[in-house]
């Protein structure tokens, strides 16, 4: 009689999938430190200065990324939104909150973006270069996530993705795109309100 | 019956090398893990050569080698840069990948593809190093202090390149220990416990734990130089409102932490070497476990012993007392591996020799370190050459010991053939006389005034200077017999069999070196790593592990300290016998 | 424990002390102490070493006796003794070095405090680091004009507090036989303070890599009687020497004008016989030589005439036009001028130091 020992371990599905939201929730930490990093700096040299904004420099307007949150926070709501459709089985309403989600991920980076540019040429030092330092980041990571969002709604669309066989891109990708508007809005209190 | 197994003690057959997969993307743990090894040495062996011609500059008191001052402080900043960020903070991701999923049982790391992604990071980020002697290369040290690293005072572009080099280094670093955490935490073989766990795992760790909290803050300083250097900003410039001590502050929150990210696995090792030649378990698991984890924890409070001159003066305080805290675990450790070798029955192989080196050169490291947490102390020893004593002692000393002991006890099982010991033993008389006479002068030159990085320096060292180049020449022609010896064992060294050393984990239970999935069989884990010298583990060693494997599952025999109960017996046929641990 | 083991580790304990107690007070691992600061530094780094010493000991000590005595025997093929640990060893080897550590804190701190409270009639002496030496100005009367100095004199006995500048980029201002170091960082001024105890030279170093010459970054400190110190001060001050008369001129004047900073000179040229050390412009060592061969048909004396007046005539190849101030040809008597060109005239390669 034979006893045969089984395979080395396979990873199974289960595993995977505690493996993947242990990847997310660890990267989530490694990029709030580097954020962290710079509010950090932020303070520092904000101190050094007599006043905030320093003497004879202007305040930034804060209407359009005060637009920009409530964009942001709109378009989170939109991913919470595609998960729930997935959950319930709703492949319609799945992609069209998806696209919701890119469609203001979009409108933010595109104005980011061009409001960089324009920072660029026409700085006035400390206090325009810790905006230009810490937006850039910001909006660099947004854009990474917004191709990864990209990409799972490309899946959707062929049709993968579903509570039977499993969905955690979706829920990666939705995760991380919370992580970029909290992100936005601890920014945003940092350089317009505190 | 066809034979599925080896037969007990049989060899590995050896499998053709080819060296195109080593040079391509693979998704195989061993495969990235070999080639982060090699890719590392060989910055190694440039950041040496560099090193060759710092001690040549400084044989006569007006910088002989290098006219123009500027080409020497390049080449000691390069050295730095190479020896920290290319050799001593990657390798042990390439043991670590070779060996963390082969000790706890698993196939492979949780994320095979992140792996691969992480170690093709290097080789560009190196090279774009390199390419900054083209276009002008990094002056101001490894440390890159404002002002001299902005865009006055260093005009080069290398030092731009050094920042985006590091930046990709710190991203590869990062991915690194996120696949390490989650493979370690999720991915054990059934009955290993958390305190199951080889003390390299526990290192591997620690050490991910320590890189993933604290390289982002090396990859904000570094985001916020390139600033400065490249848009025209102000951050770190005093004269348009800037700090320049802001740099200074975050760099070494994260350089800190990154000398313990370069120990901490080196100590892991010695546990494994020094348990393993002692015949003997390690004293006090338990204590070792913790104490790397409290390492990692309190390696995060003492940044700022690094600006003892620097910093408001009762700001200073603090630090000295967690720089003096941090001693205490460090000592743990060092008392229980001679606890573990107090008694044994030791063997003296090289992998040994440079685990019993590590241990001898460390001390004196350490207690310079001591030295240097005292305030008072440190302003005469700060930026002066005791303090390149000092790092050298736990980096070479230390760490770069760790580093040879690990290869010369891994090369078996990556290759399937052993290193000559003779070869060996005079690599490593060589390192540590060549070491000694190089580096202890150095605490004496520091302590009377001459201080580091300078390419000229007053005459009355002279004499301390040419002993220590002498040593280093030694030092550095000594570390040609290692690769010597690698290459040429690689093709005509002894067939190593399974387990040449007769060792308790994982990766010794399978062959040599290990089929793609790693294990012919489901591995089944000695009860404890280290059971030197108890009937289990003479069991285990001698091929049964069917009653452990039973037991793990029957949730008994996971207390290394409990004996297990007699089990029935169990039918067996040549081809059950699972892979058996002798040679 | 048996008795034998007991008096055996006690007598290893004395031994250690002994052999502890004399590498603390004899070592040699510093150079002279020629300060409060020193004494005190010293005194508790012969302290650890001391006990540095006795831990290195031992853990060598174990480290090289269980090499000889716990080899392999050969044909012994067995493992040694399943020992896993021993609780109230790694107790004490835990508690010992906590106790050691806690202890080397409090004496340290309490070396460290001394150096932060200021002494009664401090000396203040200003340091400027820049690429590549050391300047110090001392304290004078602001009425009496006192150029600064390369050479660091201090009287014996006397607390002085260093405030430290950099022109630059970071420096580290060290005097090892003090032992006391502290970084100058641009856009601060730091201090550090000292009590010189005995007389003697020594250097200062600078420790902090500034760039291409951080090397030959030294300077020499010298620490004399009062009354020495009091006459090297002297010699610092700019005393105006005697006006010409109208229509005359003396290079002593001139140099007096550059010293002093009339003309701003400094800024932009480089002689150290004038104390003024400018990048921006040619230098001025050697110009005497130079002069007469830079504009064919200009003699020496014309051409730096000129060069001051309409400094755009003719530009040194290498620097840029329209930098140098274009007025002096409104602001600057012809006695000042060519008391200035008298002054340059004299600066040859091979003639000898003028006489501080």
């Amino acid at each position: 009689m034979t006893t045969k020992y089984p395979a080395p371990q396979e990873t199974t599905p289960g595993q995977q999938l505690s493996n993947n939201r242990l990847l997310i929730t660890l990267t989530i930490i490694a990029l709030s430190l580097v954020f962290a990093c710079l509010i950090y700096s932020n303070f520092i040299v904000r101190n050094a200065q007599g006043s905030w904004p320093p003497a004879g420099v202007d305040r930034m307007d804060s209407l359009t990324p005060l637009l920009m949150t409530a964009i942001l926070i709109l378009s989170s709501g939109a991913a919470i939104m595609a998960v729930r459709s997935l959950k319930a089985g709703q492949r319609g309403p799945l992609l069209t909150y998806l696209y919701v989600t890119i469609g203001g991920g979009l409108i933010y980076s595109v104005w980011m973006l061009a409001f960089l540019a324009r920072l660029l040429t026409t700085f006035n030092g400390v206090y325009s270069a810790l905006f230009l330092a810490l937006w850039f980041v910001h909006v660099v990571h947004a854009v990474a996530v917004l191709l990864y969002l990209g990409y799972v709604t490309a899946q959707v669309r062929r049709g993968r993705y579903s509570v039977a066989e499993g969905w955690f891109p979706l829920e990666g990708s939705t995760n991380l795109w919370h992580f970029v508007t909290i992100v936005w809005i601890v920014l945003f209190v940092v350089l317009y309100i505190v | 019956m066809a034979a599925t197994l080896p037969a007990a003690g049989a060899t590995q057959e050896a499998r053709p090398f080819r060296l195109s997969k080593y040079l391509s993307w693979s998704l195989d743990h061993k495969v990235i893990g070999v080639q982060y090894l090699v890719t590392v040495f060989t910055f190694y062996l440039i950041g040496g050569a560099l090193a060759m011609l710092i001690r040549v500059n400084l044989l006569t008191p007006d910088s002989m080698l290098f006219i123009d001052k500027s080409t020497y402080n390049a080449v000691f900043s390069m050295h730095g840069t190479i020896m920290i960020f290319l050799f001593l903070v990657p390798v042990w991701a390439g043991f670590g990948n070779y060996f963390i999923p082969l000790m706890i049982g698993a196939k492979d790391m949780a994320f095979p593809w992140l792996n691969a992604f992480a170690f093709w990071l290097l080789p560009p980020a190196g090279l774009l190093l390199i390419l900054g002697w083209i276009v002008g290369p990094p002056q101001a040290g490894w440390t890159a202090y404002f002002p001299l690293s902005g865009p006055i005072y260093s005009r080069a572009d290398g030092q731009t390149l050094w920042a985006i080099s590091l930046h990709l280094i710190g991203i590869s670093s990062i991915l690194g220990a996120i696949n390490f955490i989650v493979t370690l935490k999720n991915m054990r073989v059934k009955g290993m416990g958390w305190f199951q766990m080889p003390l390299f795992c526990w290192s591997i760790l620690a050490t991910s734990i320590i890189v993933l909290l604290a390289t982002p803050f090396l990859g904000g300083a570094l985001t916020l130089m390139l600033f400065d250097r490249l848009a025209g900003t102000n951050i770190f410039n005093p004269a348009t409102g800037g700090d320049p001590l802001l740099w200074t502050n975050v760099f070494w929150f994260y350089s800190h932490p990154a000398v313990y990210i370069m120990i901490v696995p080196g100590f892991g090792i010695l546990s494994e070497v020094l348990s393993v030649f002692s015949r003997k378990p390690i004293f006090g698991y338990k204590a070792i476990a913790l104490s790397s984890m409290a390492i990692a924890g309190l390696g995060f409070t003492v940044w700022a012993h690094h600006l003892f001159t620097t910093l408001a003066p009762w700001t200073r305080v603090p630090f000295m007392i967690t720089s003096m805290a941090i001693a205490v675990p460090t000592g743990i450790k060092v008392f229980s591996w001679l606890g573990t070798i107090w008694r044994g029955k030791i063997r003296f192989t090289t992998s040994m020799h440079f685990a019993l080196g590590f241990l001898s050169l460390f001390v004196i490291g350490g207690i310079t370190g001591v030295l240097l947490a005292a305030i008072p102390v440190d302003y005469q020893a700060h930026g002066s050459y005791f303090v390149v004593a000092h790092l050298h002692f736990v980096f070479f000393g230390g760490s770069v010991f760790a580093v040879y002991a690990a290869a010369y006890y891994w090369y078996p099982k990556i290759t399937g053939r052993m290193m000559d010991e003779r070869l060996g033993k005079f690599h490593f008389w060589l390192t540590y006389i060549g070491f000694l006479l190089s580096f202890l002068p150095m605490h004496i030159s520091g302590l009377y005034g001459m201080p580091r990085r300078v390419a000229a320096y007053d005459p009355k060292f002279q004499a301390i200077n040419i002993l220590t180049s002498f040593g280093a020449f030694l030092l550095g022609v000594g570390q040609l017999p290692f690769f010597v010896n690698a290459a040429t064992s690689f093709v005509g060294g002894i067939r190593a069999g399974n387990n040449p050393w007769r060792a308790l984990t994982l990766e010794w239970q399978t062959s040599s070196p290990p089929p793609e999935e790693n294990f012919f069989d489901e591995p089944v884990p000695a009860p404890d790593p280290y059971g030197y010298g108890t009937p289990e583990a003479a069991s285990y060693l001698a091929g049964d592990h069917r009653p452990r494997k039973l037991a793990a599952e029957a949730g008994l025999g996971t207390n290394p300290l409990m004996p297990v109960p007699d089990m029935p017996d169990m039918p067996t046929t040549s081809e059950d016998k699972p892979v058996s641990g002798d040679r | 424990m048996n008795s034998k083991l007991i008096l055996r580790l006690a007598i290893i304990g004395v031994v250690l002390l002994v052999i502890g107690a004399i590498a603390g007070a004899l070592n040699p691992f510093m150079p002279a102490r020629a300060s409060a600061e020193a004494n005190a530094t010293d005194s508790l780094f012969n302290v650890m070493i001391m006990i540095g010493t006795i831990i290195f000991l031992i853990v060598e000590g174990v480290l090289v006796y269980s090499i000889l005595r716990f080899r392999k025997k050969p044909n012994d093929e067995t493992d040694g003794p399943p020992m896993h640990g021993n609780t109230a060893l790694e107790l004490v080897w835990t508690a010992i070095p906590a106790i050691i550590v806690t202890f080397l804190s409090v004496a340290a701190f309490s070396v460290f405090a001394a150096t932060q409270v200021p002494r009664d009639n401090e000396l203040v002496v200003r340091v400027k680091g820049q690429q590549f030496v050391w300047s110090f100005s001392y304290p004078h009367d602001p009425s009496v004009n006192m150029r600064a100095s390369d050479v660091l004199v201090l009287p014996v006995d006397q607390p002085i507090r260093f405030d430290i500048e950099a022109a630059d980029v970071m420096h580290g201002f060290w005097i090892p036989e003090f032992r006391i170091k502290q970084d100058a960082v641009p856009g601060r001024i730091t201090e550090v303070r000292t009590l010189p105890t005995l007389k003697g030279e020594y250097s200062v170093v600078c420790y902090e890599l500034c760039g291409s010459g951080h090397g030959v970054m030294r300077n020499a400190v010298k620490v004399v009687e009062r009354s020495e110190y009091e006459k090297y001060l002297d010699t610092l001050i700019v005393r105006p020497p005697a006006k010409p008369a109208p229509g005359e001129h003396t290079p002593e004047w001139g140099k007096y004008l550059i010293i002093s900073a009339t003309y701003a000179c400094g800024g932009c040229h480089y002689l150290p016989d004038a104390n003024i050390a400018g990048v921006t412009g040619p230098t001025w060592v050697g110009i005497g030589d130079r002069a007469a061969t830079r504009v064919p048909g200009q003699d020496a004396r014309t051409y730096l005439q000129h060069a001051i007046l309409y400094p755009n005539e003719y530009i040194v190849p290498g620097y840029p036009a329209n930098v140098m101030p274009q007025n002096y040809a409104e602001v600057m008597s012809d006695t000042d001028l060519n008391s200035i060109v008298d002054y340059l005239l004299q600066q040859k390669a091979g003639q000898a130091a003028q006489a501080k």
